[in-house]
């Protein structure tokens, strides 16, 4: 019989299932049950992405280059053009989501941007005509009353249902008491944003009674006294500019997003010349009287961090800051008097600028800060606030009406005294000063001191927590950090290679197979050496004394795996060197010249802890048929136990034996975590008795696993601390809410500190290479700053892209137009030859996605640097392995090896020690040998 | 369904409508169905497949240049490719069981995912090479070498286990 029969024949046996029929599928298409790349173009026309900005998400996804070259050349493309180049990418559905979001992300910042722009626009109309205004005025004297631009803002200003209570305010004023109404809220000179706080927390109740008071204390200034400095614009609190960035009141602000705001920056200088000069703003204000000046003293022992407070733009709450008319001088004066020094906080934290930023734009309508505002306590039963303070005062004005000006100017500065107060005390115990001594501090402080001197002791102080131990809040401080460690799937030895797959069962198993004398895979094997509950497996080579060794490791359930197989044994699937396990997730791991360690981080819950069973509240381990809790001595303590969660490293050695050690470095809520060559390093902060205190603790990779510990005062967060080659560095708090870098001898002893990090910039990541510490910014341009660990100084960042071939020898790889160029150096600045990996007039190469791509390896006299590329010919994906030999500065080429189609995600290699290469492409196996690169065999595993 | 009838189908599903959408699925959703089902080494993959091209295509048919019948066709079959080599870069590559007697699924099973969509796409759509090449986004020598390869597998084995 013909194939094609028989494929006919198959053909017609297909049934078509129900679930495909037409009427099954009529409610589905129109579901969004699921993200493909149709419904992805679909969300994405409907956020109105532009083509760059497309572009743009799509170069920081994981699209192929050929594709995004594709889409790039032709910006015309139609929706299903495009729909098939996505189905045809390897973006999933995953990704689109990613893609989505930062896309609806996108759109919300530029909308934001829109909105500011066309407030600025408006606001720069408006102040040109009160500037027109101003410019023109009459004598004031001259101005009728029914004339007042004021009331004209204020309908502009002020929510709809407030007008009418300014109306009625309007009225009920005597037109010759409002001389002045006609200035500005703008022209309000910066010094007067203490009134202008008093009606920001006035916002929502009528307006009516700070003008009265306004009205009665200050009287109308004259406008020849309004100052040139017209309160900045650039005051405004940016909404989508990170808290932490945002030193309140300052013109970095929009520095931070200047591309957003550029147009606003112009509208605001525009608007900023303009006003200075015009005629009517020329004079400085008058003299601070004296019951000012006594004012002023009592502000100024406000902390720096409530200066933010004050700083309300003048034209956030235009109508509430109506002039009065007598006393000019003294409505100036008595402004400077609440104005605090607006010095820039450093703060670490989101929240403790955005609070005062929030209540220095409360009318902003800017929804995030209104967010940050409701979580946060401080001005939740309020009464201390200026709007409780301003309505007392205004009532007593009302009843006192006729009394003498000299009284009302006492009873205002009494009311800014207790405003000053109130706010202080609320801002002390914002900033948690207050708050310690008040909720956390026994009745009768005492020192404190924990006596563990067993496991069970430790349990109880997990149990019963000192009153006095507490922990930073997930506000202040990440409960752990988290890291990611490299995976790896695949491992080579001069006998084997080996990758970790699914087992077609939903398992995931080691595929090998051996390589023999002359290069070729043969004898393919399984080895399914893990329980059925594992969720990754990973697999490493290394060789110790003559032999060679492969550690594999993988998670299940809520501990650690690890198995260690001479290489020969793992084939025959005979017994392991090491059959270990450990509590916990693993976290990280290394690898040192005779053993194994793995790191792991568990929890235990207090409420399932028995007292009598250690492994309910200890790290327990399971080696070669034997199980065990560690014992107390392996337990480094925290500085105050509270918790019962564990960083736990072992030793184990690659040839086996009974000598495995285990430690545990106890932690509380608020722990990070490093490894280097030195050992594993972690931190752990708590507060004791409101002090905050880090205990840095550090188990070293040797022999018996030694621990050392040191504590510094105050808090460092989790997830910034990095271990150098002989340093530690950790970022904590320092003074006023900046951030200081400690600098720490491996051995853990006197720390070095260093302040002004990054500028103070909030600090997204840091990182070692070497000794030399990187500091990622967080921004949305994010920055890096480099500092050597040793000499303190900044300088020049390392390039980690470096791939060592040999000591002193480097290969490099950089991602060119088109193609890739290789490069061998000494260091990154001293290149000794480079070669251009190119294709003419096609899609371009693109390096594969796996780290381990690029292979380096020595055969004889001949360094080989392989370098796996993908291209697009233009039908389908095509892998190629080119390879290259390296002697006497020069590199030349040594051949290509060519995969079509595959899986071309992962590819990777290596040079044996017999002298053969080794090429893995997802399941497929491709060696050569060294000196021709003549395909020896293609294998399948 | 007369080419006229689909054409206006055609039109109307442009505009967003559904029920016209529906209709023109009902003519074609049997050879999509086999050309996923033949090309995929599961049921649930090619139902999968199916529902991600039927839900796209709805999509991506107004802005389409689609004119005529065939067109719909050839644009939908394309769909349904760029699915398929989706579907098989998310499948695990099992390795199919081995049997001692000749069975076609077995048999497609053990072809690579290029050579099974190609013939998938040749069978059912009787098209020649260069037709399917245009379906399936390959040259039209990577076809004709799939479809060789795959006869020749398929013969061999039907030869050596009947």
């Amino acid at each position: 019989m013909e194939p094609e029969k028989l494929l006919k024949d198959y053909v017609a046996s297909i049934e078509v299932p129900n679930s495909v029929k037409p009427d099954a599928v009529r409610d589905m298409i129109l579901q969004d049950n699921e993200l493909t790349a149709g419904t992805f173009l679909k969300s994405l026309r409907q956020l109105k992405i532009s083509g760059s900005e497309f572009l743009d998400l799509l170069g920081n996804s994981r699209i192929g280059n050929s594709e995004y070259r594709y889409i790039e050349e032709n910006p015309h493309l139609r929706f299903d053009e495009l729909l098939t180049v996505l189905d045809n990418s390897v973006l999933t559905g995953e990704d689109y989501r990613v893609l989505l979001a930062a896309a609806t992300h996108r759109k919300k910042l530029r909308d934001e941007r829109r909105r500011r722009e066309e407030e600025a626009v408006a606001r720069l109309e408006r102040d040109r005509a009160m500037a027109q205004k101003v410019a023109e005025a009459e004598p004031v004297e001259k101005v009728p009353a029914e004339v007042t631009p004021t009331e004209e803002v204020t309908v502009e200003e002020l929510p709809a249902e407030e007008t009418p209570a300014e109306e009625v305010l309007t009225e009920e004023t005597p037109a010759e008491e409002t001389p002045t109404e006609e200035i500005p809220v703008e022209e309000i000179p910066a010094e007067e944003k203490p009134t202008e706080e008093i009606t920001v927390e006035e916002a929502p109740a009528p307006t009516d009674i700070i003008s009265e008071i306004s009205d009665m204390f200050a009287g109308a200034p004259a406008i020849e006294e309004v100052p040139a400095e017209v309160t900045p614009i650039e005051e405004t609190p940016v909404e989508g500019v990170p808290a932490e960035i945002t030193p309140a009141g300052a013109i970095s602000v929009e520095e931070a997003i200047a591309e957003q705001t550029l147009a606003l920056t112009d509208i605001i200088s525009e608007v900023n010349n303009m006003l200075v000069g015009a005629p009517a703003v020329e004079e400085a204000p008058a003299p601070v009287p004296e019951t000012a000046t006594a004012e002023v003293t009592t502000t100024e022992e406000i902390p720096a961090g409530a200066a933010p407070v004050y700083t309300v733009p003048a034209d956030e709450k235009p109508a509430e800051t109506a002039p009065a008319e007598e006393t000019p001088t003294e409505k100036v004066s008595d402004t400077q008097e609440v104005q605090a020094p607006a010095e820039q906080p450093h703060v670490e934290e989101a929240h403790k600028e955005q609070a005062p930023a929030k209540d220095a734009s409360e009318d902003s309508e800017e929804d995030w800060e209104y967010e940050v505002y409701e979580n946060d306590s401080l001005y939740d039963d309020d009464d201390y606030s200026a709007k409780s303070l301003a309505r007392s005062v205004g009532e007593l004005v009302e009843k006192r009406e006729g009394r003498a000006k000299n009284c009302l100017i006492a009873a205002f500065s009494l009311a800014a005294a207790v405003l000053v107060f109130g706010v202080g005390f609320k801002l002390l115990k914002f900033y948690q000063v207050l708050p310690t001594y008040t909720y956390e501090i026994p009745a009768a402080p005492e020192e404190f001191s924990q006596q563990i001197t067993n496991d069970k002791e430790l349990l109880e102080c997990a149990r019963t927590p000192d009153e006095a131990v507490s922990y930073l809040s997930a506000a202040e401080s990440p409960a752990r950090a988290e890291h990611t460690y490299e995976q790896s799937k695949t491992a080579f030895s001069s006998k084997y290679v080996l990758r970790v797959c699914d087992n077609g069962k939903g398992k995931l198993v080691i595929k090998g197979g051996s390589i023999n004398d002359k290069g070729k895979v043969e004898s393919k094997f399984t080895a399914d050496v893990f329980d059925d509950d594992i969720t990754d497996l990973n697999i490493f080579y290394k060789e110790y004394d003559g032999k060679g060794y492969f550690i594999l490791t993988a998670p299940a359930g809520d501990e650690t795996c690890v198995k260690i197989y001479e290489q020969d044994a793992l084939r025959q699937l005979d017994a392991p060197t090491v059959d270990y396990r450990q509590s916990g997730a693993m976290l990280d791991y290394y690898i040192g010249e005779d053993a194994f360690y793995p790191i792991s981080y568990v929890e235990f819950d207090v409420d399932k802890a028995n007292s009598g069973k250690p492994e309910t509240f200890v790290p327990h381990i399971y080696n070669n048929d034997r199980s065990r809790a560690a014992a107390f001595n392996d337990i480094v303590l925290p500085y105050a136990a509270a918790r019962l969660n564990y960083y736990v490293v072992s030793r184990l050695p690659l040839n086996g034996g009974n000598d495995c050690f285990v430690k545990a470095s106890a932690v509380g809520e608020n722990s990070g975590w490093a490894i280097s060559a030195a050992g594993l390093y972690t931190c752990d902060t708590v507060k004791v008795n409101g002090d905050t205190h880090t205990r840095l603790t550090r188990i070293c990779f040797d022999k018996s696993l030694t621990p050392s510990q040191y504590d510094l005062d105050g808090a460092v967060y989790p997830e910034m601390i990095a271990a150098g080659e002989t340093k530690l560095a950790v970022l904590g708090k320092g003074a006023e809410n900046t951030s200081v870098l400690y600098v720490l001898p491996s051995a853990l002893s006197e720390p070095s500190a260093v302040d002004n990090i990054a500028e103070n910039k909030p600090t997204a990541d840091i990182f070692c290479e070497g000794d030399i510490l990187s500091v990622i910014t967080a921004e949305e341009k994010p920055m890096q700053y480099s500092f050597d660990l040793n000499t303190l100084k900044s300088c020049e960042p390392i390039d980690n892209s470096l791939i060592f071939i040999k000591d002193g020898l480097y290969a490099k790889t950089e991602v060119k137009d088109k193609g890739v160029t290789l490069s061998v150096c000494i260091d990154k600045n001293t290149e000794l030859a480079s070669v251009d990996i190119s294709e003419e007039g096609g899609s371009g190469y693109r390096l594969p996605s796996n780290a381990d791509a690029v292979v380096t390896g020595i055969s004889g006299d001949n360094v080989i640097i392989g370098v796996p590329v993908v291209y697009y010919d233009g039908v389908t994906d095509v892998g190629k392995f080119q390879f290259y030999t390296y002697k006497d500065k020069k590199l030349s080429p040594l051949g290509e090896i060519i995969v079509m189609e595959g899986d071309l995600s992962h590819i990777t290699g290596a040079v044996t020690d017999g002298g053969y290469i080794v090429t893995v492409w997802g399941s497929r196996v491709i060696t050569a040998d060294s000196a021709k690169l003549k395909i020896i065999s293609d294998a399948s595993l | 369904m007369d080419p006229e009838e689909l054409n206006k189908l055609i039109t109307k599903s442009k505009g967003g409508d559904t029920e016209a959408f529906i209709s023109l699925y009902s003519a074609v959703y049997r050879p999509l169905y086999k050309i996923a089902r033949f090309a995929l080494k599961s049921e649930d993959a090619a139902v999968s497949a199916l529902h991600r091209t039927v839900k796209d295509s709805f999509t991506a048919i107004a802005g389409s240049d689609i004119k005529g019948t065939g067109a719909f066709i050839e644009w939908i079959v394309k769909i349904l490719c760029a699915k398929i080599k989706q579907q098989n870069r998310l499948s695990s590559d099992d390795q199919p069981k081995q049997s001692d007697t000749f069975d076609m699924r077995g048999e497609l099973d053990s072809l690579p995912n290029m050579d099974r969509l190609v013939l998938a796409v040749s069978t059912i759509c009787g098209t020649d090479a260069e037709k399917t090449a245009k379906l399936c986004g390959y040259t039209v020598n990577t076809v004709e070498v799939c479809l060789n390869n795959a006869e020749m597998v398929i013969q061999a084995d039907y030869l050596a286990k009947s």
